[in-house]
């Protein structure tokens, strides 16, 4: 079986007025089909960057990243987003649903750039099963946040994605909401079978995955 | 330059600061190439009267005038007018005109001679030599002579060296010009002894300098008593001349305020953006215990500082780039521009300030009271500005810098009716527009995003659909204007209008001068009859030309008046006022007015005016008031009457013909056939018009430029104040796999949508406007074609389209997929 995601000492640096910043220093993994794998760390420690440098949304300084068996450094941007369309889903802290589109049409879009046709049907499906079968008209502004995270699972599972990339999937919810989408986000990556990395400060989100690995001060891998 | 730099990283500020260098720029970068094209067509106008100000007096004019005239640098030239007798070898005694002028002669235009009468003329390019006249070429034909000859001017003899076919300072004057003139030099006058204390004499000094001079100068001349001296500017000049630079000024006027419109809806756009970025700083601050008040003047401080720096840059921008225009104008349109003055750059800078509070404080006004809790929640974004607030002072602010860059209460007042509508108009048919396009279903999810990107955010939509279409709008108006208007007031002269006008022709000439019309294939709009009268009492009471203020009144009451009888209002005449008499008023003693005449004399509909005919008195009650197109050329009267009115009433007749320019033979013959008809030629006066009107048509185009400018402004605010949302939407499409292709054509799509939709609005606008502003300012009806609504809808499209794009090619091609992940 060959690895969903792997990293191969990455390291990435920013500019500053003060010289040079290591955010990322030396992280090297590998995610298996199926894999939950938890990235925890401290604030500023770099998590979500990696995050970012594994899905194609930013390159690294050094290293190699692969993903579905590509080398994303060899990749332009539009390969990238190839690559990412109908075989990759996300879910971010703040939602990121288009604002002019529907509920259902937020999810249909992501099927439609994975190049299926008849996208109303399995959108209408997956809204059903997050519990948003009465909202599916409804714009964003006019779901709650519990909603909108919900409209953004649907979204980021339609395609049937091969691996899951989150970040922060409940930080912008209240507590109650919170486990609710939790529940709801573990129960479809086990029905779709979909790896998972998950960056999260929650203990017992990471806690449901197979692995965790801790970022520390200067973006170390320490566990 | 520190704070400037700060303001700059300011999220917004620099839209605006963007927007007003460019309204700035434009402003300043066409008041000063208006005013200096201006001064160089007032000055082509002044050859009319042969110098900047002409002052007459039938006394010898005080030393003083001339002293101080001098003191401001001022160009003199002093004639001396008189009627006299010539005597020739071959004739009888001859009433004539005469004119003695100095070397200086004249100081605006150029006298024409022709070796022979009615000969081609050419510019004399000086006077007549010692001993030497010009006569008119009527004269040759009544006094008998022929160039050579001598004719007897009181006690000296003047070879006749040339006919004298034109004088840049008749025109003035032409119609009440019965005596032929004959031209000699000044320093000849006093060996004629013809000049007695008790002769009819005009003394006359022309003068020509700059316009301070001039102004400094008649500001002198108001603060002394010179009793019987008369002034007359550019603006007493020959009714044609004046009516076109009158155009030509609403024309430039119209075209340079649709930029500071244009501009406006661009800083209004950047304000709104900067006060939805700048919410959080404002709830902090309320955090932290700022008054609303504090919170307002920091913002209003900043915004002011920042409309002051961009104003002084975009008002030295335009100084330097109006001498780019200026030089190009000079060579297409052969003007010698004077040095700009400093004034329409302080114009600038003040227009900027103004620009930036009118446009930019609505969306402020609504920071102190963000809502923290909202705020702290992370929705960013204040309440968008109260609409009646905002229109108001849209309104207040493009209504006062209209009034200011077009100096015209009547453009201004249309103007501001017309932006109130076209705003209104936008912004209703905008907001249906995107309405409808919600409402469009079962299409492609990404498509759905572009409809429901412009639609679901229909009031950004809308405000962007606001801006696009003034700036279309600003746009097509200037096309129709460098198209349909100028083609309108071209063709309102045509090629055949007529050049000659023919006075003091006897009743029983008319059937024989139609004939010879006839036979030399002319054609002529009509004979019209018209009777002299000096007006002697107004509503029963007399009048008395000294009790009126001004000077032109009191001209116009001391002189006569040709009146002429009509059952029909003349074609290029329109009711203003009242009502033309009906077939069963012809018996009335009814009266219709040229408007400006009648206002100069403070008479109105219903007054009853008595005018003394030939010794008999006779009173009407004015009908009517009407509006004259003096630079058609047809023959036109201040004062038209019924039929009645003058029945039995010793009258002349008097038309006007086209007489192509080799028909030379053709003025001799009929001359020779009607001696005692007077000819007056008047194409040198018409190729004025025609040139001030070319003039105007390429300083429109310039104008066009700079309209162009501040739509792109308008765009490139418009594009930054929705950038954010934009970057990330493309952002989000980019993780879910879009390609930049597909990202592309979404944004293209998104404005040319929106551009469509604008263009199509600011067509119908502008059609409207032009219409409207054609018939009712500029006095011809406009027929624009459907073009107008394809070049707005196709050209909103692509040029929002491909510009919109362009302009977030930042955006796009670098998607910050960063920012979806949250650190």
């Amino acid at each position: 079986m060959k690895p969903i995601v792997t990293a191969d000492d990455v390291s990435r640096q920013v500019k500053t007025p003060d010289g040079e910043l290591s955010i990322l220093d030396g992280i090297t993994l590998t995610v298996m089909p199926g894999d939950a794998v938890a990235i925890t760390g401290p604030s500023g420690s770099g998590k979500s960057t990696l995050l970012a440098l594994l899905a194609g949304l930013e390159d690294p300084t050094s290293g190699l990243v692969h993903l579905l068996g590509k080398e994303l450094g060899i990749l332009n941007q539009d390969e990238k987003a190839a690559l990412r369309a109908g075989n990759v889903g996300f879910v971010f802290q703040t939602f990121h649903l288009l604002a002019g589109l529907s509920a259902i049409e937020n999810v249909e879009i992501a099927l439609e750039l994975a190049g299926y046709d008849n996208t109303r049907p399995a959108a209408a499906d997956l809204l059903d099963r997050v519990g948003l079968t009465d909202r599916v008209n409804h714009y964003p502004s006019q779901l709650s946040g519990g909603e909108q995270q919900r409209v953004a699972l649907a979204r980021a599972f339609v395609v049937n994605p091969k691996v899951l990339f989150a970040d922060e999937p409940t930080g912008n919810l209240d507590a109650a909401s919170s486990g609710l989408i939790a529940d709801l986000f573990f129960d479809l990556r086990q029905q779709f079978g979909s790896a998972l990395l998950l960056v999260t400060h929650d203990a017992s989100l990471a806690d449901r995955c197979d692995r965790i690995l801790t970022l520390g001060v200067g973006g170390r891998l320490q566990s | 330059m520190l704070l400037f730099r700060r303001d700059w990283r300011e999220a917004g500020l620099p839209a605006i600061a963007l927007a007003l260098v460019v309204a700035v720029l434009a402003v300043t970068s066409v008041g000063i190439f208006n005013e200096r094209v201006w001064e160089a067509m007032q000055s082509r106008a002044a050859q009319s009267l042969g110098g900047d100000l002409v002052l007459q007096a039938h006394d010898p004019i005080a030393s003083r005038v001339v002293d101080q005239a001098k003191i401001l640098g001022l160009e003199l030239s002093q004639q001396v007018e008189f009627p006299s007798m010539i005597l020739t070898a071959a004739g009888s005694p001859r009433l004539v005109s005469v004119k003695a002028v100095d070397e200086k002669y004249p100081l605006r235009g150029t006298a024409e001679v022709a070796e022979q009468p009615y000969g081609q003329g050419s510019a004399a390019g000086k006077i007549p030599a010692t001993g030497e006249s010009w006569a008119h070429s009527r004269l040759f034909a009544e006094a008998q002579f022929d160039t050579g000859d001598i004719v007897q001017l009181g006690e000296k003899s003047f070879k006749v060296s040339h006919a004298l076919i034109t004088e840049p300072d008749d025109f003035g004057s032409f119609f009440r010009m019965a005596a032929p003139r004959i031209m000699i030099r000044l320093s000849d006058l006093s060996a004629t002894g013809l000049i007695t204390p008790s002769s009819r004499v005009h003394y006359r000094i022309q003068l020509a300098g700059t316009r301070d001079s001039l102004n400094a100068f008649s500001k002198w001349l108001d603060r002394q008593d010179f009793g019987g001296l008369e002034r007359r500017s550019v603006q007493d000049a020959q009714p044609s001349v004046r009516t076109a630079l009158e155009r030509a000024s609403n024309f430039l006027g119209l075209a340079s305020l649709s930029v500071v419109i244009v501009a406006g809806a661009g800083i209004f756009i950047a304000a709104r953006f900067y006060a939805r970025r700048q919410s959080t700083t404002a709830a902090v601050m309320r955090c932290l215990g700022a008054s609303q008040r504090r919170i307002l003047r920091i913002f209003i401080f900043r915004l002011v500082r920042v409309a002051l720096t961009a104003s002084l840059v975009g008002g030295f921008l335009g100084y330097a780039g109006q001498s780019f225009l200026s030089v190009l104008a000079e060579e297409k349109l052969g003007l010698s521009l004077a040095p700009p003055s400093l004034w329409p750059l302080l114009t600038g800078i003040l227009i900027g300030l103004i620009t930036a509070l009118g446009f930019g404080l609505a969306p402020l006004l609504k920071l102190p009271t963000v809502s923290v809790l909202g705020i702290l929640r992370g929705e960013e974004g204040v309440p968008p500005p109260s609409m009646w607030l905002t229109i108001g002072l849209a309104v207040f602010t493009s209504g006062g810098l209209i009034f200011w860059q077009a100096d015209e209460t009547v453009l201004t007042l249309w103007v501001m009716g017309l932006t109130v509508c076209l705003v209104a108009g936008l912004t209703f048919g905008g907001w249906m527009i995107l309405w409808l396009v919600t409402q469009i279903r079962g299409s492609r999810p990404t498509t759905r995003y572009v409809m429901s990107s412009v639609g679901g955010r229909r009031g950004m939509g809308v405000i962007q659909i606001l801006a696009f279409g003034l700036g279309i709008t600003a746009l097509l108006m200037v096309t129709v204007m460098r198209t349909q208007l100028m083609e309108g007031w071209m063709n309102s002269l045509p090629s055949d209008t007529p050049n000659r006008f023919l006075m003091n022709i006897q009743p029983d000439q008319r059937a024989s001068l139609m004939k010879f019309f006839a036979e030399e294939n002319l054609t002529t709009p009509g004979l019209y009859s018209m009777t002299r009268g000096r007006w002697v009492g107004h509503n029963g009471k007399p009048v008395e030309p000294q009790s009126f203020a001004t000077l032109q009144a009191q001209r116009f009451a001391a002189r006569e008046f040709n009146l002429s009888p009509s059952d029909d209002l003349p074609q290029t005449n329109r009711i203003v006022s009242g009502t033309w008499w009906t077939a069963g008023q012809n018996d009335e003693h009814l009266l219709s007015l040229e408007r400006e005449f009648a206002q100069t004399l403070g008479v109105g509909i219903g007054d009853e005016m008595t005018f003394r005919v030939a010794g008999v008195d006779l009173t009407g009650r004015v009908s009517n008031l009407r509006e004259v197109a003096w630079d058609s050329f047809e023959v036109n009267f201040f004062v038209i009457t019924t039929p009645a009115f003058l029945v039995d009433r010793p009258g002349m007749l008097i038309t006007s013909f086209f007489l192509p320019a080799e028909n030379t033979d053709t003025t001799i013959r009929l001359i020779n056939q009607f001696p005692s008809v007077t000819l007056f030629d008047v194409d040198s006066l018409m190729q004025q018009v025609r040139q001030i009107i070319q003039q105007a048509s390429v300083a429109v185009q310039y104008v066009f430029i700079f309209t162009l400018l501040a739509g792109i402004a308008v765009l490139t605010a418009a594009v930054q104040a929705s950038a954010t949302e934009r970057s990330r939407d493309a952002a989000v499409l980019r993780a879910l796999g879009a390609s930049t292709q597909r990202l592309w054509l979404t944004q293209f799509f998104e404005f040319a949508l929106l551009g469509a939709v604008a263009g199509l609005l600011a067509a119908t606008s502008a059609v409207a406007t032009a219409s409207i502003l054609a018939t009712e300012v500029f006095g011809f009806t406009l027929s624009p074609g459907w073009w107008v609504w394809g070049l707005g809808c196709i050209g909103g499209a692509l040029g929002i389209g491909v510009a919109g794009t362009a302009a977030l090619r930042p955006v796009v091609s670098r998607a910050p997929l960063k920012s979806l992940i949250s650190d």
